[in-house]
Parts: C-alpha cells; sequence; structure tokens
C-alpha cells in the first residue's frame, strides 16, 4: 500500500512518513507541487495525502490535473485551512475526504482507511475472500475460526493481495506497493513476508505461479 | 449643553430687540419733532387769531384770594391764554384762577411753571401782548401715544418671530438629525460610507470626513483581520507537528524510538515558541505602541548584535565582519533596533552558504546614516523585494525553515525610526539590505 505524502512543512513531513510506514504503509514524500506531479505520473499509488499550501504549484492544482485525466486515486487533502468554504471547495474538486489540521494520527489513519476502502467498491471495513477476513486497521485476519495478527508489512501485502483476489501480482508489483523510495529491500525480504505469512495462515492462502509471481485464490 | 437651535435663538432674538429699540428710539424723536411743530404752529396760529379777533378785551381778574385752589388746577388746563395791555395790565386770561407769568423772552420759550414745564408762545403787538402757553406733559403723552401705536405690532411680533425662527431652524437641522440616525443605526462593523446624497453643503465636510475614518478603519480593520486569520492559519502548522510528534511518543516501540519522537517534539516546541515570539515582537513594533526613544550609538548596537550572532556564523563556516564603521548617533529603541539588525543578521546567516561572508557597514552620508548588511547568498529575486515585506510570506528558496516574519518586523521597527529600508543586489554578490536612518539634528 504505498501513499504519497505531498506536505511542505519539514516537520509534518517527518512525523507523517514515519509515522505512516510504522502502519506498514510505503510512503514516498514530496515538498512541492512539481515534484508531486512527477512521483504522480511515475508510480502507481494506492493514495495520496495532499496539502493543499505548497510553495510553487497548490495542492488543488494538482488535484484538479489529476481528475481531468480521470485518475480515480483516492485523495484526503489536509490543510490548515478551516473555512466551511475550502473544504467545500476541496471535496468538490475531487478530493475523497478533507482533514483539517492540526489532527490525530489516528483520525488520519482512520480516514486513510475509509478513502482506500471506499476505492476498492466496499462498505465494509475488512477485506474478505471466501472465509478469510483481513481488518487493515487492527493487522488481524480471522481464518478458519482463528484470529491471527500480523505484522505491519505482512498486513499490507496481504491487503494488496486481497484487494484483487485470483489476481497475480509480479514481484516487483508487489515490492513497489509495499515500499517506499528511500526504502532498504533485501533482495529475499518479499520471499520472508510469503513464509511468513504461509505460516501463520496455512500454505493453501497465497500461491505461487512460478515465473508470474503470487496470488490469492482457489482456497 | 450647547445647542445650535437655542444659540440661534437667542442671536436673532437679541438683534430683534435691539433694533426695534433703535426704532422705537427713532420713531420717538421723529415723532417728537413732528408733534412739537405741528403744537407749536398750533400755539402761533391761536396767538394769531387772538391778535386779529379781538381789538380789546374787558377781563375780570379775579384775584388769588377768590379762588384758593388756583394754583391745584393749573395743570389741567390745555392752553393758557393771556393778553397784557402795553402797560402791563392783563386785559385777559383764558383761566385767569391761574397766575401764569408774563415771560421775558420773546416768541418761543420753555418754562417751569408750578412743578410743570410749559410751552410759552409770547407776540407782541401794537397794543398788547398776547401769550399762548401749552404743558408740555399733554406733548408728551401724545408722542408717547404715537410711539407706542408703532411700536406695539412690533412686540406682539417679536414672540411669534421667535416660534417661526424655532421651527425654520429644526426644519433646516433635520439632515443633521438625519445623518446622525444613520450613524447610530449603525452595528460596530458597518464601514460602509455614509450616503452623501442630499446632505447640505454646511454638514458635507463633516460626512466627508466620517467616511473618510471609515475608510481608514476599515482598511485598518481589514489588515488586522487578515492578519489575525494568517497568523490562526501559520499556528495551525507547527501545532500539527506538534500533535504529530506527541503521536510519535506514544506509539514508541522502545526507548530509542521514544528518544527520537521526544527529541523531534522538542524542536517542535522550540518552533512554536519561536512564532509565538515573532508574533509579539510585530504586535509590539506596530506604529501605535509607544517605545521608549533614546539615543543610542549604532557602533554599540554593532557590537551587541554581531557577538550574539557570530557562532552561529562560525557554526556555518561564514565569516562574519564589519567592512567599514563610522560611529553615528540616533534616537530610538535600542531593543527594538537590537531585534532588527539581529533578524537582519540572522536571515543572512540562514541563507548564506557555508563558506560564504558577510559584511557589515555603518556610514554617514549628508542626509543620513547606512546601516548595510551584504552577504554572499543567492539574494531575492527584484520582483520578490516588495513580497518579503508581506506577513508570512517565504520566498521559494528551500531548505530554510522560517516564520515568515523576520523582515515584516525589520520593516515595522524601521518605520518606527522613520528609516528607510532598501533591498538590492550586494556588490559581493547576494543581498545587500541597507537601512537608511535620518541624520539627527543640531
Amino acid at each position: 500500500m504505498k501513499i504519497l505524502l505531498v506536505e511542505d512543512d519539514e516537520m509534518i513531513g517527518e512525523s507523517l512518513s514515519k509515522s505512516l510506514r510504522q502502519d506498514g504503509y510505503a510512503v514516498n514524500w514530496v515538498k512541492d507541487g512539481d515534484t508531486a506531479t512527477t512521483a504522480l505520473k511515475t508510480e502507481d499509488y494506492a493514495l495520496l495525502l495532499l496539502d493543499i499550501g505548497l510553495p510553487k504549484c497548490s495542492g488543488l492544482e494538482i488535484l484538479k490535473k489529476l481528475r481531468n485525466k480521470a485518475e480515480p486515486i483516492p485523495v484526503v487533502i489536509i490543510s490548515a485551512r478551516d473555512a466551511v468554504q475550502d473544504v467545500v471547495t476541496g471535496l468538490d474538486t475531487g478530493a475523497d475526504d478533507y482533514l483539517v489540521k492540526p489532527f490525530e494520527l489516528k483520525e488520519l489513519q482512520a480516514r486513510i482507511r475509509a478513502a482506500m476502502r471506499r476505492k476498492g467498491g466496499r462498505a465494509e471495513p475488512h477485506l474478505t475472500y471466501k472465509g478469510l477476513a483481513l481488518d487493515p486497521s487492527t493487522h488481524k485476519v480471522t481464518y478458519k475460526d482463528k484470529d491471527v495478527v500480523l505484522s505491519a508489512r505482512e498486513s499490507a501485502l496481504m491487503q494488496t493481495l486481497l484487494e484483487k483476489p485470483e489476481v497475480i501480482f509480479s514481484r516487483a508489483q508487489l515490492e513497489e506497493r509495499i515500499y517506499g523510495w528511500n526504502e532498504e529491500v533485501e533482495s529475499n525480504a518479499l520471499e520472508v513476508h510469503i513464509h511468513n505469512l504461509r505460516r501463520k495462515l496455512g500454505q493453501e492462502v497465497i500461491r505461487n505461479v512460478r515465473g508470474l509471481g503470487y496470488m490469492v485464490g482457489k482456497i | 449643553m450647547k445647542s445650535l437651535r437655542g444659540q440661534l435663538l437667542l442671536y436673532l432674538m437679541a438683534a430683534l430687540l435691539v433694533s426695534s429699540a433703535v426704532v422705537a428710539v427713532v420713531t420717538y424723536r421723529n415723532a417728537k419733532e413732528e408733534i412739537d411743530e405741528m403744537f407749536d404752529a398750533n400755539l402761533a396760529q391761536i396767538a394769531a387769531t387772538l391778535k386779529a379777533g379781538r381789538s380789546s378785551y374787558s377781563v375780570n381778574m379775579p384775584s388769588l384770594a377768590e379762588h384758593p385752589q388756583a394754583t391745584q388746577v393749573a395743570s389741567e388746563a390745555d392752553f393758557i391764554v393771556q393778553i397784557w395791555s402795553n402797560n402791563g395790565i392783563l386785559e385777559y386770561a383764558s383761566h385767569p384762577h391761574i397766575p401764569f407769568p408774563l415771560q421775558q423772552q420773546r416768541e418761543w420759550s420753555t418754562v417751569l411753571f408750578q412743578g410743570e414745564r410749559w410751552r410759552v408762545y409770547k407776540k407782541l403787538t401794537e397794543n398788547n401782548t398776547v401769550q399762548v402757553s401749552q404743558l408740555l406733559k399733554e406733548r408728551m403723552a401724545t408722542i408717547e401715544e404715537i410711539v407706542i401705536s408703532i411700536m406695539m405690532p412690533q412686540l406682539v411680533f417679536i414672540p411669534l418671530f421667535g416660534l417661526l425662527i424655532w421651527l425654520a431652524v429644526g426644519r433646516t437641522m433635520r439632515p443633521l438629525a438625519w445623518v446622525s440616525m444613520l450613524i447610530t443605526k449603525r452595528g460596530p462593523n458597518a464601514m460602509e460610507p455614509i450616503e452623501e446624497n442630499n446632505i447640505p453643503v454646511e454638514i458635507k465636510p463633516l460626512t466627508e470626513a466620517l467616511n473618510s475614518l471609515l475608510k481608514r478603519l476599515s482598511d485598518a480593520l481589514t489588515t488586522q483581520r487578515q492578519f489575525v486569520a494568517d497568523a490562526a492559519h501559520e499556528l495551525r502548522t507547527p501545532l500539527t507537528a506538534l500533535t504529530l510528534q506527541l503521536n510519535m511518543i506514544e506509539r514508541a516501540r522502545d526507548a530509542t524510538e521514544r528518544a527520537q519522537a521526544i527529541a523531534l517534539y522538542k524542536s517542535g516546541l522550540d518552533r512554536s515558541i519561536h512564532l509565538v515570539q515573532q508574533l509579539l515582537t510585530l504586535a509590539r513594533m506596530e506604529p501605535e505602541v509607544d517605545s521608549p526613544i533614546r539615543p543610542v550609538k549604532l557602533a554599540s548596537l554593532i557590537n551587541v548584535c554581531v557577538s550574539q550572532f557570530i557562532a552561529f556564523a562560525e557554526e556555518k563556516s561564514i565569516d562574519l565582519g564589519i567592512k567599514h564603521i563610522e560611529d553615528s548617533e540616533i534616537d530610538g529603541d535600542f531593543d527594538a533596533l537590537r531585534i532588527m539588525f539581529g533578524n537582519l543578521l540572522d536571515n543572512a546567516i540562514r541563507y548564506t552558504p557555508a563558506g560564504g561572508k558577510i559584511d557589515v557597514i555603518l556610514r554617514r552620508t549628508h542626509e543620513s546614516i547606512l546601516l548595510e548588511v551584504e552577504d554572499t547568498g543567492p539574494g531575492i529575486p527584484n520582483h520578490e523585494y516588495e513580497r518579503v515585506f508581506d506577513r508570512f510570506y517565504r520566498g521559494a528558496s528551500k531548505g530554510v525553515r522560517g516564520t515568515g516574519l523576520g523582515l515584516p518586523i525589520v520593516k515595522a521597527i524601521v518605520e518606527k525610526h522613520n528609516a528607510r529600508l532598501t533591498l538590492a543586489q550586494a556588490p559581493i554578490g547576494g543581498l545587500k539590505a541597507s537601512i537608511a536612518f535620518p541624520v539627527k539634528e543640531n
């Protein structure tokens, strides 16, 4: 689950990216509008966390461009502007949610989950597939009447696979979705996570299709 | 309380009374002259008639003894006609019981007889002397009657005039009442100008002055509101950082993470404190806030500030020094000037890359004392010279964290000292900020 964070304030950006990484999200953090536009062109993101008061190009401009290209990526605006008109403009320009600064991390996390969930066309907070249910907020999987707690990264991996069950994800696709720009990824890190998931849930949960990648399906 | 209506009424009534009095006096004089002439002519006519009509008279001259009350009735007579023979015998008297004496004066005279004033006409003829006398009191009564009959209507009109003036002034003052009603009805935030249509010329200066005051007030209020809104907005950012940093302390999983989070939290707190201090400084430098003005030696100001910032400069390997100094004194607020110069040095050090140079110059020209700071930093593009003085404006330069209040504070202090701040390209490459203080008189 990769998030693009656009925030020009050093302190907020640093705290947010650190916290979100702890939650298992991969975070790419940019500080101005131009870099944000470039980042959006070159990579796929699960969510855009957007500040409005940015140097060079305002957050609303970025959002407008994005929606003009019919990009469906969920967008959560984080802004210090709290006037009703600002919120209305933000939402009408195409944001899925608008969070006024200052906010608590917990609230931001919940709103990020909600935005991603809605984008996946789901109303319920859990991802389910054939008796397997993942709660992304608690990283808990219920399978065969057992509750299993996953690590943040394992949960992110599971979430990616469960968003599109029975679809094969390549190793590179999975790595891109769960790791951010500056994270050092060991060559076998993905295999370790898959191994752990299989150990916790059972071999049959994640299938390996040789030469193509991994998928959840045909449990 | 002073009332225009009352004052106007008072003045106009006083003027009316004075003019009436003058009219009365003039009327009295004229009437007297006319009446005197008329009665004198009467006297002369009576005398002439007697002279022509009768050549001799036989009169029973009653003695005073027969009429003991004679003296008391003298004033009741209108005219007293007397005829004396040439040898001094009273031949005829219209009122025999009044012993009116024969006058020495020929023709006209005014005499006192029995406590009353009489007008006397004495005519000498061939055979006798005719004397006609008239009590002056009679004349006076007639004159008074005439004067009163003329003045009376005026006296009746004066209060009527007063009433009319009162009403007319009230009516004229109505636009004033209208304007004050318009002003009274306003809420504390109504800043739109008072309507100036149908306002009389006399009141227009007042409404114009009020409108210009309203305009200035509204501008000041807008600036103030904008500043408060901006300040609230600016405070949100460090507060957001603080909230998030606190969240990170809460969710730290081990001692190392917690220590890191606490360090971040402290720097976030420092930043919030700095912003609040800058806001306070700016508020204190508002033009309407008084500050102590004393003679300030600029050389010692430079000394204090440079020694304060030298460590910061060395930390960044910047060569901070004084290029030229001429001791000069200005009148000012030392603490404010220290903040001003400190902000300039702080900016210069922040924006100048490591290994750069900052020069401080203090020199005098004919009309001003110039305090200049030059650096080898990136400078400011020309089109941003004005904008950098806007509150909370931050230039596009990356990596330097600021509140956006440093230069506005400098500007406020400069303006408080009637000085002028100019930005330019420094000869050594970066920005040159120069403050021109007016030369102290004497």
